[in-house]
Parts: C-alpha cells; sequence; structure tokens
C-alpha cells in the first residue's frame, strides 16, 4: 500500500472518528508557555526529577523566566538510570548504568543530551558508585561504595586504562577491607583517605586512614595516618560535594550521618585539611561544623571561594528523621554559609526549611542554588550575593517532585 | 457533563421522529412444527431491497408496502427454507402464520441458540461486542488475537506465544479491564489461565463490555470486562486441531461433549497444549532508534552493533484440561456438573520490561488444580424462578528461579559479568509462591412478566498467598501470608418496553473487602471496607433495523488487601486509599440495511470516562532495600470513538474494516498534596496507541472441480496501528523523543474443508511484509510467520 494511500486512510478515519467524537469536557488554561531557552549555546543546565520522568534542560538565564520541560530539554531517565552515578565535566557528562553496566559519554549540546560512546564495563562487583577523582582532563578514576576497588578510565578515546583493588600488601590483615572515600592525585603518588571494615564481626571502626600508592602502578601502600576526630573522609555516595583547594590545602568533609553518609551518629560533619606535598591529615586542623549546629549533620554543596563553602544542615534530625526515608525526603534542611579559616557560620540563608539539596553553582563570584521548598508552587532557582549580602529569586523551574534539583555550568 | 447529557438527549429525540407511514403493513409470525417461535429467522421480500428478522417472539413485520403480490423467502438456521407468495391489499388482515419444517441434517439446535444469545446481549443497552468464534475456528489464533481485530480494543504483546500482555479498552488498561471464562473471573481458574494461550476452538463466543459491566459479572471493572464463553452442554460435539509452524511452535486444542439422553449424564472436555521456541529474530532498527550492541569480538571493552540475532531464551509450554461430569435435565437440575481444571506453564524470560534487558538464565513454572462444582435450575422454588451455582478452589504453585551467576547477557547470546551472589534480576532466588483461592457465585432470575426481569448475583472470593525463598528460606524479605475475602452483591433489573423496542437495564452493586495479612514478626491486620457502584443502560430501536443505545456506570477498581495494609516486608501498607473510581459513558448507534443483494451493517459509538483516583505504586530502590508504597493519583479523562463496517455479498464474500481513536488525558491539574502544577496536565497518556484500525476480507467457494461438499476459502486480515509515543509526547524536546513507528501488518490464511465442514486443513501467514514491528514499551514482535492447522470438527443434536 503506497504511503500516500495509507495517510489519506488515516485521515480519513480520524476524521469520521473525531466526527462522532464528542468532547465532553472544558477546555482548561494550558500551563504557561516555558520562556525561549537560547538552546544553540546554553550557559547552565538543570536535572531534576518529576511524576513522569528525570528532565534535563538547558537554562540561558538564571534569573528569569519559567523553566519547563514541556517542548524542551531531554528525558534523562533512561539515560541517567542512577542519577548518582553521573559525574560531569564542562559540557560531558559520564555515566555508569548498573542495569546495562555500561559507562557512556553524553554532552549537552544544542539544548539536548547525547550519547557520544559507551562501552561495557565489568572491572567493578558492585556498580552504584561511591567516588571519583579526575587524574588530569581526560583521566577519569572511579570506585563503588564501601570497596576498595577501583577503575580508570581514558574518556577522550572511552578506553578502560587500569582496575583492580588497591593492593595493601600485609598493612591491612586479610579479614579486614579497606573502605575509601577520598582519592586525591599527588604528583606520581595517591593519596587515600579510607576506613577499616572487619569482615568477621562486619564493624567499620571509626578511625580514618591515609595512606598512599604510586601511581600507575598503584603498588607500594603506605599507611600515613590515623584520626580519630570524624569518620569517614568523604560521602558514601558519589555526587556529593565534599574537597576543595585553597591557599596549599585540601579540604575534606567529613560524611558521618547514618543513611547519607558512613552511618557514624556519634561523630561530627567537620572539616581535616591536607596540606600540598604532605601525605596526613593537619592534626592541627579540623572544622567541627555539628558542634556549632547542635550536634546536627551536614551535607557538602559547594565551594564558594576565600575560604567560604555552602553546607546544607539538617535542623533537628533526631525529631525529623522518623523512618529511613525521611533523611532524603524530610522537609528538615537549612542553608549554611561555614568559613573554614574563622571556623564560624557565616550566615544561614533565609529559606524556610526545605526539602535535601545538594547542588549550587558559583557564577562571578555570585552562587546560585535550585531551592525545593515543598510549599511552594515550584522549585526556583536563588541567587545569593556574598558581597551585598542579598538573596534574589530568580528563573521558576516547573514540575519538580521532592528529590533533589542538580544545577550544572557548562562552561 | 450536562452538556454530554444534552447530546445523547437531542440525538434521541431526532432519531425517534416518526417515521411516515403511507402504505400497507405486513405482519407475520414464524413458529416450528410445536408451535413455538423462531427467534432470529431471516425473511426477505424478493425482487426488492426489504428484508428482516424476526423477533425472540417470532414475529416480523414490514412496514410501507406497496400494495401488491410479493414473494417472501423465508429461512433459519436448522429449518427448511420457505417460500410463500402473498398479496398485499388494502382493508384485508395481511397478516401471516408460518411454520417451518426442521431440517435435521443442519446443526439447528445450537446455532440458534447461540446467535439468541448473542442477540439477546446485543439488544441490551450494553455497549457490547460479541464475537462469534466460528468462523476463526479454522485459523491459528488465540483468545487476544481475536480481541485485538475488535473495536476499541488494544492488546499490546510483549514477544510471541505466551509472552506476557497488557490489555488496553477505550483508554483504560491494567488492572482496570477484568476476565471472566463463563462468567467466572479467570483468576479464580488459578495462575497460568491466560488468553494468551486459550486457542480459538474452546471458545464459542466472546463479549466485550466496554466501560458499563452488567452485575452478573461480579468484579470491580473499572474499564470493562470480557467474558469467553467456552463450548459446553451440547448433544454431541467434538472440535480437535492441531498446528504446527514458525519458532517450531506447536498447538493442539480438543473440545468436545456429550449429553447421553437415555441415563442423563453429560460431560464436557476441554484440553489444550501449546509449545514454542519463540526463536524469532531480533533486528537492529535505526528507524525506531533500535540497535543491538554486543561485546566487540576484535576489539576488549568496546561494543558492535549486529544486524540482527534470534532469541535464545524464550521456550514457552503451556498445558490445560478441564474435564466435567454430571447430570442433566433431572427433576432438581437442569444441569449439575463436578469439574476439574489442571494447568500447568513453563517458560523462560527473554527480556526484562524493556528488550534492552537480555536475560538467558531466569525460568518460571506454575500450575494449578481447579475442582468446581455447576449447578442450574429453572424453575427453582418458584415458577419464574432460575438459579445458577458455582463454586471452585484453586491451588495454584509458581516457582522462579534466578539463579545464574551471570550478570549481563547480550542478543548474541554472549555473556558478562560473573557473580556469587547475584541473579539477574535481583539476589539468586529460588521464589516459591502458593495461592489459594475460592470462589463462589449465585445467581438468582426472576421474571416478574416477560418484560420485566430480576437478577441477583452474588460472589464470595477468597485469597490467600505465601512466598518464601527456597535458596535463603530464612531470608524474611520473601515470606509473607496474607489473605483476602471480597463479597460482590449484583441486583439488575431489566424491562422491554415498546414491543421490544425499549431495552432498560438498571444495576446496583456493593464491594466488600476484608483482609488479614500476617507478616514475619507475626503482627496481624484486619480490616474491612465496602463501596456501592451503580448504572444503566438503555437500547432504544428507532426504525427497524437501527436505533441508539446508551449507558452509564460509576464504576470501581478495589484497593488490593496488600495496597491497603502493606503486606509486613516491602509493601507498605496505606489504609487511607481510596479504590479508584470512574464515570463511564457510553452512546451508540447501529443501522442494518440492504442493497439488492449487498448487506450491510454499521455500528458506531461514542464514549467517555472519567477515571479518578487511580491507584498508583511507587517503587523505591536502593542498593540497600527495595520497597513500594501505593497512592491515590489524579486519574485520567478518556473520550474516543470507534465505529465498524461489515459487509455480506450474497455470502460469498464477507468484509469488515474498523477504526477507534481515543484521547486519554492526565485529568489532575495539581501534583497530589502540593500546590505545583502538574507538567502532564491535559496530556495524552504516553505508550499506548490511540489510533487503530482492522481490515478484514473472507470469501469462499463450494464443490471446487466437481468436489462434493468442500468448500475453500480465503481470508485476508490488516491490521493498523498508528505510531504513538512511549513517553509524554510534549515532555522533552521533539528531536529527543522515541516513537514506536505505525504498523500495517499483513495476514492471509487459506482454509479448505472436506466432508461437510468436518475436516479442515489451513495454510495461514502472519506479518507477510515481514515488517519489525513493535508493542510495549518497544519490545519487538515476531516477524513473517506461517502456520498449518488440521481440524476435525463434528456437531450433532440427535
Amino acid at each position: 500500500m503506497s504511503i500516500k494511500l495509507k495517510k489519506h486512510i488515516k485521515v480519513a478515519a480520524l476524521l469520521a472518528c473525531t466526527a462522532i467524537s464528542i468532547s465532553s469536557c472544558n477546555k482548561t488554561d494550558k500551563p504557561n508557555d516555558p520562556a525561549p531557552i537560547d538552546d544553540k549555546d546554553p550557559k547552565y543546565a538543570i536535572s531534576y526529577s518529576t511524576k513522569n520522568g528525570s528532565f534535563m534542560l538547558p537554562i540561558s538565564d538564571l534569573m528569569k523566566g519559567t523553566i519547563s520541560p514541556i517542548g524542551t530539554g531531554t528525558d534523562v531517565s533512561s539515560i541517567f538510570t542512577w542519577e548518582e552515578n553521573r559525574i560531569q565535566k564542562g559540557k560531558y557528562f559520564y555515566h555508569l548504568d548498573p542495569n546495562a553496566s555500561k559507562f557512556g559519554k553524553y554532552v549537552l549540546e544544542n539544548g539536548i543530551v547525547q550519547i557520544i560512546k559507551a562501552i561495557p564495563l565489568n572491572t567493578l562487583s558492585n556498580l552504584y558508585l561511591g567516588w571519583h577523582s579526575w587524574l588530569d582532563e581526560e583521566t577519569l578514576a572511579f570506585g563503588p561504595r564501601s570497596s576498595n576497588e577501583y577503575t580508570i578510565v581514558n574518556v577522550k578515546d572511552m578506553t578502560i586504562k587500569a582496575s583492580g583493588k588497591i593492593d595493601t600488601g600485609k598493612d591491612v590483615p586479610k579479614d579486614h577491607q579497606l573502605n575509601l572515600y577520598t582519592f586525591l592525585p599527588q604528583g606520581n603518588k595517591i593519596l587515600i583517605g579510607y576506613s577499616l571494615y572487619n569482615k568477621l564481626n562486619k564493624v567499620t571502626y571509626d578511625t580514618t586512614y591515609t595512606a598512599t600508592l604510586d601511581y600507575p602502578t598503584f603498588n607500594n601502600f603506605k599507611i600515613t595516618g590515623k584520626d580519630l576526630r570524624s569518620n569517614p573522609i568523604g560521602p558514601l555516595r558519589n555526587g556529593y560535594f565534599h574537597k576543595f583547594k585553597e591557599n596549599g590545602y585540601t579540604y575534606l568533609l567529613t560524611y558521618p550521618m547514618p543513611v547519607l553518609g558512613g552511618n557514624k551518629p556519634n561523630m561530627p560533619t567537620g572539616f581535616f585539611r591536607i596540606k600540598d606535598g604532605e601525605t596526613k591529615l593537619d592534626p592541627e586542623y579540623f572544622f567541627n561544623v555539628s558542634k556549632l549546629r547542635n550536634g546536627d549533620n551536614q551535607l557538602g554543596v559547594e565551594y564558594l571561594g576565600n575560604g567560604k563553602a555552602l553546607l546544607i544542615s539538617a535542623n533537628d534530625a533526631t525529631t525529623n528523621v522518623k523512618e529511613f526515608d525521611d533523611w532524603w525526603y524530610a522537609v528538615m534542611w537549612e542553608y549554611l554559609i561555614v568559613d573554614i579559616n574563622t571556623q564560624t557560620i557565616v550566615k544561614k540563608l533565609d529559606f524556610p526549611l526545605v526539602s535535601n539539596s545538594r547542588s549550587a553553582i558559583v557564577d562571578n563570584g555570585k552562587v546560585y542554588i535550585a531551592v525545593n521548598d515543598p510549599k511552594a508552587d515550584a522549585i526556583y532557582i536563588w541567587q545569593y550575593d556574598p558581597i551585598k549580602d542579598q538573596l534574589t529569586r530568580g528563573a521558576k523551574i516547573v514540575g519538580g517532585d521532592n528529590d533533589t534539583p542538580m544545577l550544572f555550568k557548562l562552561k | 457533563m450536562l452538556k454530554l447529557n444534552t447530546i445523547c438527549l437531542t440525538l434521541l429525540i431526532i432519531l425517534s421522529l416518526p417515521a411516515f407511514a403511507q402504505q400497507g403493513t405486513l405482519i407475520g409470525k414464524l413458529t416450528n412444527h410445536k408451535s413455538q417461535p423462531i427467534d432470529g429467522a431471516s425473511i426477505r421480500i424478493a425482487a426488492t431491497t426489504k428484508g428482516t428478522l424476526t423477533d425472540k417472539n417470532g414475529l416480523f413485520f414490514f412496514k410501507s408496502l406497496p400494495y401488491g403480490r410479493y414473494t417472501i423467502h423465508i429461512s433459519a438456521v436448522g429449518y427448511k427454507t420457505k417460500e410463500l407468495q402473498i398479496n398485499l391489499q388494502e382493508k384485508l388482515e395481511n397478516s401471516l402464520n408460518i411454520a417451518l419444517t426442521e431440517n435435521p441434517n443442519t446443526l439447528a439446535e445450537v446455532q440458534i441458540q447461540g446467535k439468541t444469545v448473542a442477540r439477546k446481549i446485543k439488544e441490551t443497552g450494553f455497549n457490547v461486542n460479541v464475537i462469534e468464534t466460528k468462523r476463526f475456528a479454522n485459523t491459528n489464533t488465540d483468545i487476544n488475537q481475536i480481541l485485538n481485530r475488535s473495536t476499541g480494543i488494544r492488546i499490546r504483546q510483549q514477544g510471541g506465544l505466551g509472552s506476557n500482555y497488557s490489555f488496553s479498552l477505550n483508554g483504560l488498561s491494567g488492572d482496570h479491564v477484568k476476565f471472566f471464562i463463563d462468567g467466572i473471573p479467570i483468576e479464580s481458574y488459578g495462575s497460568g489461565m491466560s488468553f494468551n494461550n486459550m486457542p480459538v476452538n474452546l471458545a464459542e463466543r466472546i463479549e466485550v463490555y466496554k466501560g458499563v459491566v452488567p452485575a452478573h459479572l461480579g468484579s470491580d471493572a473499572l474499564g470493562g470486562a470480557i467474558n469467553i464463553v467456552t463450548n459446553r452442554d451440547k448433544v454431541k460435539f467434538i472440535d480437535a486441531s492441531y498446528s504446527y509452524g514458525s519458532f517450531n511452535t506447536h498447538r493442539a486444542a480438543l473440545s468436545a461433549g456429550r449429553k447421553f439422553n437415555k441415563s442423563g449424564l453429560n460431560l464436557n472436555v476441554n484440553t489444550y497444549y501449546n509449545y514454542s521456541n519463540n526463536d524469532y529474530r531480533m533486528r537492529t532498527n535505526p528507524k525506531a532508534n533500535i540497535y543491538l550492541e554486543v561485546p566487540s569480538k576484535t576489539v576488549p571493552n568496546q561494543l558492535d552493533t549486529i544486524r540482527s540475532a534470534r532469541r535464545f531464551h524464550d521456550n514457552y509450554e503451556s498445558f490445560m484440561t478441564q474435564v466435567e461430569l454430571g447430570v442433566h435435565n433431572k427433576k432438581y437440575a437442569d444441569i449439575a456438573v463436578v469439574g476439574l481444571t489442571f494447568n500447568q506453564v513453563n517458560n523462560q524470560v527473554q527480556t526484562g520490561a524493556t528488550q534492552e534487558k537480555v536475560i538467558g538464565g531466569i525460568q518460571h513454572s506454575s500450575n494449578s488444580f481447579t475442582p468446581s462444582i455447576r449447578y442450574r435450575k429453572e424453575h427453582f422454588l418458584l415458577k419464574n424462578l432460575s438459579a445458577s451455582l458455582f463454586s471452585n478452589f484453586s491451588t495454584s504453585k509458581s516457582i522462579i528461579t534466578d539463579t545464574s551467576s551471570i550478570n549481563y547477557y547480550y542478543w548474541d547470546g554472549s555473556t558478562f559479568g560473573l557473580s556469587k551472589t547475584q541473579g539477574e534480576l535481583n539476589v539468586k532466588s529460588i521464589r516459591h509462591q502458593k495461592i489459594n483461592n475460592s470462589f463462589s457465585q449465585v445467581n438468582l432470575n426472576y421474571q416478574l412478566r416477560p418484560q420485566h426481569v430480576f437478577a441477583l448475583n452474588y460472589n464470595l472470593k477468597t485469597n490467600d498467598r505465601e512466598e518464601y525463598n527456597e535458596i535463603d528460606p530464612y531470608n524474611d524479605t520473601f515470606n509473607k501470608t496474607n489473605r483476602i475475602t471480597q463479597h460482590i452483591v449484583g441486583l439488575n433489573y431489566q424491562q422491554i418496553l415498546l414491543k421490544g423496542r425499549l431495552n432498560n437495564s438498571f444495576f446496583l452493586k456493593r464491594y466488600t473487602l476484608a483482609g488479614n495479612s500476617t507478616a514475619n514478626d507475626n503482627n496481624s491486620n484486619r480490616e474491612a471496607r465496602s463501596y456501592t457502584g451503580y448504572g444503566a443502560a438503555t437500547n432504544y430501536r428507532i426504525i427497524r433495523h437501527g436505533g441508539v443505545k446508551l449507558s452509564y456506570e460509576h464504576a470501581y477498581r478495589l484497593p488490593s488487601f496488600t495496597e491497603l495494609f502493606g503486606n509486613g516486608i516491602e509493601v507498605i501498607g496505606n489504609p487511607n486509599l481510596e479504590p479508584a473510581n470512574s464515570d463511564n459513558y457510553n452512546l451508540g448507534l447501529y443501522y442494518k440495511f440492504h442493497l439488492k443483494d449487498h448487506a450491510f451493517s454499521v455500528e458506531a459509538s461514542t464514549f467517555y470516562r472519567n477515571a479518578k483516583n487511580y491507584i498508583i505504586t511507587t517503587r523505591y530502590s536502593d542498593a540497600e532495600r527495595n520497597y513500594s508504597y501505593s497512592r491515590n493519583e489524579g486519574g485520567i479523562k478518556v473520550n474516543g470513538a470507534d465505529f465498524e463496517i461489515k459487509y455480506d455479498y450474497k455470502g460469498l464474500l464477507q468484509a469488515m474494516v474498523n477504526m477507534s481513536y481515543y484521547n486519554a488525558v492526565d485529568r489532575a491539574r495539581f501534583v497530589e498534596g502540593t500546590n505545583r502544577e502538574k507538567i502532564t496536565y491535559n496530556s495524552r497518556t504516553p505508550n499506548e496507541p490511540w489510533l487503530f484500525g482492522n481490515a478484514d476480507i473472507s470469501t469462499g467457494f463450494n464443490n471446487l472441480f466437481g468436489t462434493k461438499h468442500t468448500r475453500l476459502q480465503f481470508n485476508y486480515y490488516l491490521q493498523f496501528v498508528n505510531n504513538y509515543s512511549l513517553s509524554w509526547s510534549k515532555l522533552g524536546d521533539k528531536r529527543t523523543k522515541d516513537y514506536i513507528p505505525e504498523q500495517w501488518l499483513h495476514n492471509l490464511a487459506i482454509s479448505y474443508s472436506l466432508k461437510q465442514n468436518k475436516y479442515h486443513i489451513t495454510v495461514e501467514g502472519h506479518n507477510l511484509s515481514n515488517e519489525i514491528a513493535y508493542d510495549v514499551f518497544k519490545q519487538q514482535r515476531p516477524g513473517r510467520s506461517i502456520f498449518v492447522k488440521l481440524r476435525y470438527s463434528l456437531q450433532s443434536f440427535k
């Protein structure tokens, strides 16, 4: 049957059906038309979930208009199947799909997410990532949650460069396992921060360890330090902000909280630091943030420059967390700006208690946060100007649910 | 809804304007030799286009007939044809009493009975398709494939024989449509009983109730119901068939019945066996954005795209047998039988929800035993009271084995990754499930007068379930026990007024749900809930062969016990869950006419559904835990229409064309519990075909090349499905959207019948153009396939 004829039949049938169809419901207003997006060359992007899938949308102006997945962006529900496994570098996104065991490279260009290449990945026994670290512009290391495994991929040609388990020699007993939380390249060495897990009694010790390894051989494991002030030295789940460099030091945020972190409820959230060239934690420095917030825990959001970092802090988790899920969905979080030099809370941003968030971007000295207040009619981007100490409400993002929206700066 | 009601009323008024009658009227009554009226007989006036059928009182009449001489042809299946000369004159009483004599060589009784029941159903106001399966008896089809040809129905099947399917009826799908066999809910026969493997030869007819379901089908059907009526209680009847074809597919079916009039005993047997490798080719198809990627054989850690690969882990086998033995025509019972049904299904699993997830090791097997009793008596206690009773108890066991250590399979059968503890879908498990169902049904029919019939229907269902993991029996994750009891009472009043021109039904349904769940910590939950549904249906015959039908129901889909109270493990209960409910409206028009030897029948209907409080199950998964929780959410509004035109030329050529369209949109403006506007508000629901149609042409030749009692029959069948979006079509940039391409599937069957329709051989080709067709979540369907079917059938009523 010719295509033309098929079309005629379809049109005729549709007309016939429509002719006798009764439209019995009143037409209601369409949702607001989204603001036009300069999708040729977007500078920012947002990824957030809705009741109808997760979307990644380009944003040209963070401060104006309405951003909506109606007619724009990409439904990434089947691309970035496990959001914590997504790693960004500029306009490129990498993702390990735990359902298909594939590691893919994607680009957000012309307003949409497109695949560049995917490779099968069979080097990790657990495909839920706990950490990643860029060794250089095109070399990416990553590993699973609570594990001693790693894989290194050249993301330019998407080839696997190295993989394995960290060989601890005789320094760690056989019935114990190193669980890696920090991976810092330092010249021809890798400095790692880890916890020790006893496989016999299934207990993770409170001690934070540091050690060094030769790169790229991963030989010559040497324990360089032990610390009992907080644990673990990094997030349990990949994608949570936890390290930045300033004035010759690398600052590392600990994640002791249950569910989102290493489950050490009696330990504080705080910053350790390591001086460049050193191989162990600065014994004189620990910024105990929990102590300033009545013992509550914090999650990292973004480094703002000049010794400032944006954190999100649970407000009275003892009361607000009644079940497992509440760590994600309880409306109990507040935004704090902390100073790692003066070890003080500089500012609590003036929002009501909101849902969990771990994403912000910094541009021209201003910080942009996607704030998810469940009582608001949408997620809004808020700009905080630290110089003027001013909060301004920006673009409206429609359709978001109670999951964390993620903002990205593409260039 | 005011608008809809106004339109319906206006239509009714317009259509009921009286026709002008200026000439004479001929009235007649047709009876058999026992003076019983003959229903459904054809009366035609030679040399005119006029024809009619007798009603259930054997009456017929012709209006506006110019005075003069006529020859009348009278024919009824099972009776000798008769011709009469009449002279229609003024002032004469133009009424006839005609008696027909039976033709012992034909299959009169059953065909008249079948026709009568089908017609009686169609004469009610319900929006119902009644499919007589006789014409499909020689084809290699199952019930689902026949239903797929009917208006308003779309069955989306994941793969080959026996594969999972999703049923959509006028835009409502899944749990919202309920299935019955002889009025008994299909689930009460235990697991494995399904329309996707039931051969056509077991069914006598299929009734499809759209949106409004009569009270005697006692279940909570939000969007409609399908009832299969099987062959049974015949004097002597046998239908045996076997077919073999592509993908090593074997299908055998036997349906037989015998009544021994001397002893009063009767026996019914229904059985079938199906087997297929389902190893059809999967293809890379850039048009549909499908690429079969496999690990490269030359470069390590890279993927290559291959053109096609055969499915390799999709064997399917099913066996069912049902035997009923009992007595008939006794003082205490018209029919009283005991029966036993056994069902066994073994199948391999080839894919997950999408074909991107290839599975190579998961097996599923299940079986069920279902003893039953059935009793029917006219004049039960009272003269005008008839009673029927049915009761069964089924025990089903099912085992799902997921113990392969291989993490991933690819379409070329190659594998990737090994794990000691992980299966392909979850941690390694051999999951046993034991389900006990009992079902009891009582129907009482009371005929106050022939025009006023009351029916009371009571259904009692119980269901309990246990689960455990054989590999790790002490792991509570798979252990759960729960029990649910459902009472449904239905009351129906049918009235036939205006000499049969107006047929009204009014009904009320009361649902009660009670349950008890015991979790691993021995905590029990007990609760009970009740809901009331109601509706009405009317058929008004405006002209001899044309009329209008209207129906409405406030229908329910009850929350399941687990949805309400959880199972203590991974399903968290929601005791505040309300049943999903829907207001369903149908308006239908029908008209039959003759143009000389060309007979046409046209049916068209339009409908509206307003389904609220949908029960949505959200699954949370995490590396630590998997659990689900159900809640009420928004729902959908659906409006649509369908039509079907049938054509017959002297019984030599038959053609049918139908088309269905619907528009289902999200009806909730805000996300439940928030003031956030939904991005899908008023958008069409995704992943469901919304425009589809079928065309069917048959022709046959008797006694070709001088042979006796033979027939050669050709049937061509075209299936069309318009393209549709996999996800909400308005969301996301158009360039990123994934569509299921439109499909035109051509099928051809050639049958040769011998010895007066006793022996049949059929060659049948499906998807002749080998189109790459997809269904549910873009799962590829089988390509071109060929089957040969042999069938023996015999019916006798002596």
